[in-house]
C-alpha cells in the first residue's frame, strides 16, 4: 500500500509540477490583446447589466464608461473586430458563463455573411482567447471551424492559424513569442474603456446610398442571430437588436431590414440607426466606409442610454455599494479621455473629442474662414452657432457644459461660469489668456490661428491647452 | 502518425496503460494491434506490404529451421537451407524493389538508352513509397539470415509479426536483430517506475533534438539549399555545417523518442548513435552513426563478403560495396550513392594514406595522443562527413555539384558578420537559440564519449530534483520547439527509407 502511494506520488507531483508550469508560460507568451479588451469583464465579480455585442462598429460605437457616469448602467461592450454573427452568438454563449445581464444588445452588422469567421482568425482570437476552458468553449471551437462555406471560398488559402486546438490551448500558438516578451507581458495592461475603444480618433465624409426595403436571403449570419435571441429569451434576457449608424450600401441597408425583421419574428426591440438623425454622418464617421469617431459614438451611447432606461429595467447602480468600484474606473476613464485630447495634432480631431457632455472648453479662432469654412459642421456640432460668431475675426467662445451655455466673449469680459469666476483678457495685440478660478492660461498668442482650453467637468479643472496653425493638411497643434 | 505529432501523444499513453491493464499473455497481441494502427495512420494499404514481408520471413524461417530435422545429407540440408533463406531475401527485396528502386531503375535505363540514342522508352512506375519499408524488410531480412546461421525460428506468429512492426522502431529503426528483440518482447513484464522515468527522460532528450534543434536549423538550411544561386559561398558552408546537426538531430531524435517509447514498455532498443561528431576518423564515425545499420550491413554483406579477410585489395572492394549498398539504401538517387561511394573512398583513402601520415607525424614530432591532434583529426573527420552530406541533402546529383561550385565560386565571407546569417528565416534570438542548444548536444555527447550518461546523472539525484528536471525539460520543449499551429509537424528524415 506504502509502495503503492509512493509509486502514485511520483507520477502525480511531477505532472503537477509540469502543468503549474505550464499555465504560467501559457498566460505569459499568450497575446495579451483579448486580456487587454475583456480581463476587466472577467474580473469583476458582480453582475453585469447590460453586454453589448457585434463588430468594430459596436466597439468604436457604445461606451460603458458613458452609460455609467449618465445613466448608472454597468454594461460591457464585448464585441469583437471583423466577427461575424456565429463568432458573436459564440462569444455571447461564452460570456453568459461568466454573468447573467438583463439585456443583451446585439448589432447586426455582417448579417449577410455565410460564412462564420473572416479568414483573419487572430481576431477569433482577440475575443475568445480570454474566457477560461469549459465545455462551451470546447463547442465554441468546434462550431466555429465546422464551416462548409468557410473551406469553399478559402479553399487553399485559409489562415493557417485556423485550428481547434489553437482557441482551446492558446500556448499551441503563442509559444513562439518567447521571442518578442516585453513589459506588457510581465505586466499586462487593460483597458478603462469597458470593452469600448475611442482612440480612433478623425473625421471623414462618408459615401450614401438610397434607402431599400429589400431584405436578405437566409445566411448562416441570420441562423445565429435567431439562435442569439432564442438563447437570451430562453435564459430570460431581454433583448435589443440595433444596427449602428454608418455610411450604408445597399447589402448593408438590406442587412438593417432583415434584422428589423428577425427582430419582429421574435417580438424583440429593434433600433435602425441608419437613417436616423441620431448622428450627422458629415461629423461623426471615422472614416470613409464605415466606423463611427467619438463625436458619433457619444451621441449614440447616449441615445441607447436613454431608450434603455426607458424602456427596460435596469438599475441605477450609482450609489450601490457593491459597484463603487466604478467610480475609480470613471476617474481613469476620464484621465484617458483627457491624455487622449491631449495627444491629438489636428484641430479637427480636437474638435470632435470636443463634443462630449462633460468637457467644456475655451475656443479662440483667429479668423472668420475657419468658422464659415471646413470647421462650420465640426463647431456646429459642439453646440457653437457659427451664425452668431462676429462677421470677422477673432472669435471668442466659452463653451461651458456645467452651465449648459455656450456664449461668445469680449476681450476683458468675465463671467459666471460652471467653473467658477472665468474672465478673458487680451495680453497684448493678438495673444489671449484666460484666467479660470485664478489660474491664468494662455490661450493663443499672435502664431496661432486657433487656441483650445480644454476643462473637464469631472474635475471642474482646466485639463489642457492647445495651439494651432495652418498647414498643409489643415490646422495643425503648434510645438511649444 | 508522427512521433511529434498531437496524434501520438495520445496514441502513446493510451497504448501504454491498456497495455499493462491487460493480462500478461494479451500483451503482445495488443502492442501488434497498435503498430498495426500506427502503421495505417499512414497508409492502410501499405499494412498489406508490411504484413506480406511478415507472413514470407516467417514462414521462410520456420522452413530453413525443419530442415534439421530431415535426415537429409548435410550437403542437402544446407542447399535447402540456402535456397529457403534465398527465396525469403529475394521476396522481401523484391517488394523493397519494387516499391523503392523501380522508379529509379526504369528512369536511369531510360536516360541510358537516351544517351546511347536508342528510341525506346521504358515505361515508369508511380509507386508512394511505403514509410519505413527499408527498416522492417532488412529487419525481417535479417532474422532470415540469423535463422539461416543456426538460430532457432520463432514458432509463435505473433511474436513474430511484433517483432516486424514493433511501432517505437517499425519507420525508422533502430534495425533490431532478431535474438535481442524477441526475447523482450516474450518477456514483457509488468511496468517499472524506474523504467517509466528512464523511458520518458529518454523521450524527451528525442523530443528535444527533434522540435527543438532539427526542425530549428531546418529553417535556415531548406532557405540556402532551396536557393544555391541567391545563397551562394559561406550561406552554403553555414547551412552544411548546420544540416550536419540537423540530420543528427532529427534521426538521433527519432531514434532516441523510439528508445524510449520501447523502454516504456520494457523493450531496450539499440543505442544508434555514439557522439559521432567527435569520431577522429570517418571509419570511427560510421561505426558511431546508424549503428543498428551497420551492424546489419557488417554482419549480413561485408563479412559474407569476405570481410578483410582476403587481402587489402579485396578489403577495400568489401568497403566500397557496402558504402554503395549503404548510400543507395538511403535513397533511390545517384546522389545517395555518390554521398556512399564518397564516404566509401574516405575511408580506402584513409587506410592508404595511413602510413604517410603516420611518417609525417614522426618527422614533425607530434604526438598522436596529444589534445591538439585529436581535435584535428575530429575537425578533419567532421570536414570529410559534413561535405558528403552535401550530396545526402541536395535535391538530385546535378544540384549537389551546383552547391559545391556556388560553396566554392561565391566569394561572401562577410555574411558570417553582418547580420546576414538572421535573415534565413530565423530571427537573431532564434539563430542564437539554434547554436546553443548544438553545443548543448556537443558537451552531452562529450560526456558520453567519457562515459558519463546524463540520463543516469539525472536518475541518480533526489526525487525533487528529478520532478524538476521533467517539469523544466517538458516545459522548455513546449516552449522552443517548433511545433503547433502554424507549423506541419515536420516529418522525420529517415522517414523517407
Amino acid at each position: 500500500m506504502k509502495k503503492a502511494i509512493k509509486t502514485t506520488l511520483s507520477l502525480l507531483i511531477p505532472l503537477a509540477l509540469t502543468l503549474a508550469m505550464l499555465l504560467g508560460l501559457s498566460l505569459l507568451t499568450e497575446q495579451k490583446d483579448s486580456r487587454y479588451e475583456y480581463g476587466p469583464f472577467l474580473a469583476q465579480e458582480e453582475d453585469f447589466d447590460v453586454l453589448f455585442f457585434g463588430t468594430s462598429h459596436m466597439i468604436y460605437g457604445v461606451y460603458p464608461m458613458e452609460l455609467w457616469q449618465d445613466y448608472g448602467i454597468v454594461s460591457y461592450n464585448l464585441a469583437g473586430h471583423g466577427i461575424h454573427i456565429p463568432t458573436v452568438y459564440w462569444v455571447m454563449k461564452n460570456a453568459l458563463r461568466q454573468t447573467k445581464p438583463k439585456l443583451v444588445v446585439v448589432d447586426c452588422y455582417l448579417l449577410e455573411k455565410q460564412t462564420k469567421m473572416f479568414n483573419n482568425f487572430s481576431q477569433v482570437h482577440q475575443s475568445l482567447d480570454v474566457f477560461p476552458l469549459t465545455l462551451t468553449k470546447v463547442r465554441t471551437a468546434f462550431d466555429l471551424l465546422d464551416d462548409a462555406a468557410f473551406d469553399a471560398e478559402f479553399a487553399g488559402g485559409a489562415d493557417r492559424t485556423r485550428t481547434e486546438l489553437g482557441l482551446l490551448w492558446n500556448f499551441a500558438q503563442y509559444h513562439n513569442r518567447w521571442t518578442e516578451l516585453g513589459q506588457d507581458d510581465f505586466s499586462p495592461k487593460y483597458t478603462v474603456e469597458k470593452g469600448a475603444e475611442s482612440f480612433n480618433v478623425d473625421v471623414a465624409v462618408p459615401r450614401t446610398s438610397q434607402p431599400t426595403d429589400a431584405v436578405l436571403e437566409e445566411t448562416t449570419g441570420m441562423e445565429y442571430l435567431r439562435r442569439i435571441v432564442e438563447d437570451c429569451q430562453r435564459e430570460d434576457i431581454d433583448v435589443l437588436l440595433v444596427y449602428l449608424p454608418f455610411p450604408p450600401g445597399e447589402t448593408e441597408r438590406m442587412e438593417a431590414n432583415t434584422a428589423r425583421m428577425i427582430a419582429a419574428e421574435y417580438g424583440v426591440d429593434f433600433i435602425d440607426y441608419l437613417d436616423s438623425d441620431v448622428v450627422d454622418l458629415n461629423t461623426d464617421c471615422y472614416d470613409y466606409w464605415s466606423h463611427l469617431n467619438p463625436s458619433g459614438a457619444r451621441k449614440v451611447t447616449d441615445h441607447l442610454g436613454q431608450y434603455i432606461r426607458e424602456r427596460y429595467n435596469i438599475p441605477d447602480r450609482r450609489g450601490d455599494a457593491s459597484y463603487a468600484g466604478w467610480y475609480d474606473d470613471y476617474v481613469a476613464y476620464t484621465e484617458y479621455k483627457l491624455d487622449l485630447l491631449e495627444e491629438q495634432t489636428m484641430l479637427k480631431n480636437y474638435l470632435v473629442l470636443l463634443q462630449d457632455k462633460h468637457l467644456s472648453a475655451c475656443l479662440y479662432l483667429a479668423q472668420s474662414d475657419l468658422w464659415f469654412g471646413p470647421y462650420r459642421a465640426l463647431l456646429a456640432n459642439i453646440g457653437i452657432d457659427t451664425a452668431a460668431l462676429p462677421a470677422q475675426g477673432p472669435a471668442l467662445v466659452l463653451v461651458d457644459r456645467l452651465a449648459g451655455s455656450v456664449s461668445v466673449l469680449q476681450p476683458g469680459q468675465e463671467v459666471d461660469s460652471g467653473f467658477g469666476a472665468f474672465s478673458l483678457s487680451q495680453v497684448e495685440d493678438g495673444t489671449y489668456s484666460v484666467r479660470v478660478n485664478g489660474i491664468d492660461v494662455l490661450l493663443a498668442d499672435t502664431d496661432a490661428v486657433a487656441g483650445i482650453v480644454a476643462m473637464s467637468n469631472t474635475d471642474r479643472a482646466l485639463s489642457t491647452a492647445a495651439q494651432f496653425s495652418s498647414g498643409p493638411d489643415g490646422e495643425s497643434k503648434m510645438t511649444e | 502518425m508522427l512521433f511529434n505529432s498531437l496524434r501520438f501523444l495520445i496514441f502513446f499513453p493510451v497504448v501504454i496503460c491498456v497495455c499493462f491493464l491487460l493480462p500478461a499473455k494479451l500483451r503482445q497481441s495488443w502492442l501488434l494491434a497498435a503498430s498495426y494502427f500506427f502503421y495505417m495512420c499512414w497508409n492502410a494499404k501499405y499494412a498489406l506490404l508490411l504484413f506480406f514481408v511478415t507472413a514470407v520471413t516467417y514462414a521462410v524461417g520456420l522452413l530453413i529451421d525443419c530442415t534439421d530435422r530431415f535426415s537429409w545429407s548435410e550437403k542437402s540440408v544446407i542447399h535447402v537451407k540456402k535456397l529457403c533463406a534465398a527465396t525469403g531475401i529475394v521476396l522481401a527485396m523484391g517488394a523493397l524493389f519494387f516499391f523503392k528502386y523501380i522508379g529509379f531503375v526504369v528512369d536511369s535505363m531510360n536516360k541510358l538508352l537516351a544517351l546511347a540514342h536508342v528510341q525506346l522508352s521504358i515505361p515508369t512506375f508511380d509507386v508512394l513509397l511505403p514509410v519505413g519499408v527499408s527498416f522492417y524488410t532488412f529487419q525481417a531480412m535479417g532474422y532470415v539470415a540469423d535463422v539461416y546461421r543456426g538460430q532457432p525460428a520463432e514458432r509463435n506468429f505473433v511474436r513474430y509479426a511484433l517483432f516486424v512492426s514493433f511501432f517505437p522502431q517499425l519507420v525508422a529503426g533502430p534495425i533490431e536483430r532478431s535474438k535481442d528483440l524477441l526475447c523482450q518482447l516474450k518477456e514483457l513484464g509488468p511496468p517499472r517506475l524506474d523504467r517509466l522515468q528512464n523511458g520518458v527522460l529518454l523521450m524527451l532528450w528525442g523530443y528535444f533534438l527533434k522540435v527543438v534543434l532539427a526542425d530549428r536549423i531546418a529553417v535556415v538550411v531548406d532557405t540556402v539549399y532551396a536557393n544555391p544561386a541567391a545563397y551562394g559561398g559561406w550561406y552554403i558552408v553555414v547551412a552544411t555545417i548546420l544540416f550536419a546537426f540537423q540530420i543528427y538531430g532529427d534521426f538521433a531524435g527519432y531514434s532516441t523518442i523510439a528508445m524510449g517509447a520501447a523502454e516504456v514498455l520494457g523493450v531496450r532498443l539499440t543505442d544508434n548513435f555514439d557522439a559521432p561528431y567527435l569520431s577522429r576518423s570517418v571509419g570511427e564515425f560510421w561505426r558511431r552513426w546508424h549503428v543498428s545499420l551497420g551492424s546489419w550491413f557488417r554482419d549480413n554483406l561485408y563479412i559474407p563478403l569476405g570481410g578483410n579477410r582476403k587481402g587489402k585489395g579485396r578489403r577495400y572492394l568489401n568497403l566500397m560495396v557496402v558504402f554503395l549498398a549503404s548510400g543507395l539504401w538511403h535513397g533511390a538517387d545517384w546522389s545517395f550513392v555518390a554521398w556512399g561511394g564518397l564516404n566509401g573512398l574516405y575511408q580506402i583513402a584513409g587506410a592508404l594514406t595511413k602510413p604517410l601520415r603516420r611518417r609525417a607525424m614522426n618527422v614533425l614530432g607530434l604526438r598522436r595522443d596529444s589534445l591538439g591532434h585529436k581535435v584535428l583529426q575530429t575537425l578533419i573527420t567532421f570536414a570529410l562527413v559534413d561535405f558528403a552530406w552535401i550530396f545526402f541533402r541536395a535535391e538530385s546529383l546535378s544540384a549537389a555539384l551546383f552547391v559545391i561550385r556556388s560553396m566554392f565560386t561565391v566569394h561572401n565571407p562577410w555574411v558570417l558578420f553582418d547580420g546576414s546569417l538572421y535573415r534565413l528565416g530565423l530571427d537573431q534570438k532564434n539563430f542564437q537559440l539554434m547554436v546553443l542548444c548544438i553545443l548543448l548536444l556537443l558537451a552531452v555527447d562529450w560526456r558520453k564519449r567519457a562515459g558519463v550518461c546524463t540520463r543516469r546523472v539525472i536518475a541518480g539525484q533526489d526525487a525533487l530534483a528529478r520532478w524538476l528536471v521533467f517539469a523544466v525539460s517538458v516545459n522548455l520543449i513546449l516552449l522552443l520547439g517548433r511545433w503547433g499551429i502554424g507549423y506541419d509537424p515536420a516529418s522525420f528524415i529517415y522517414f523517407q527509407f
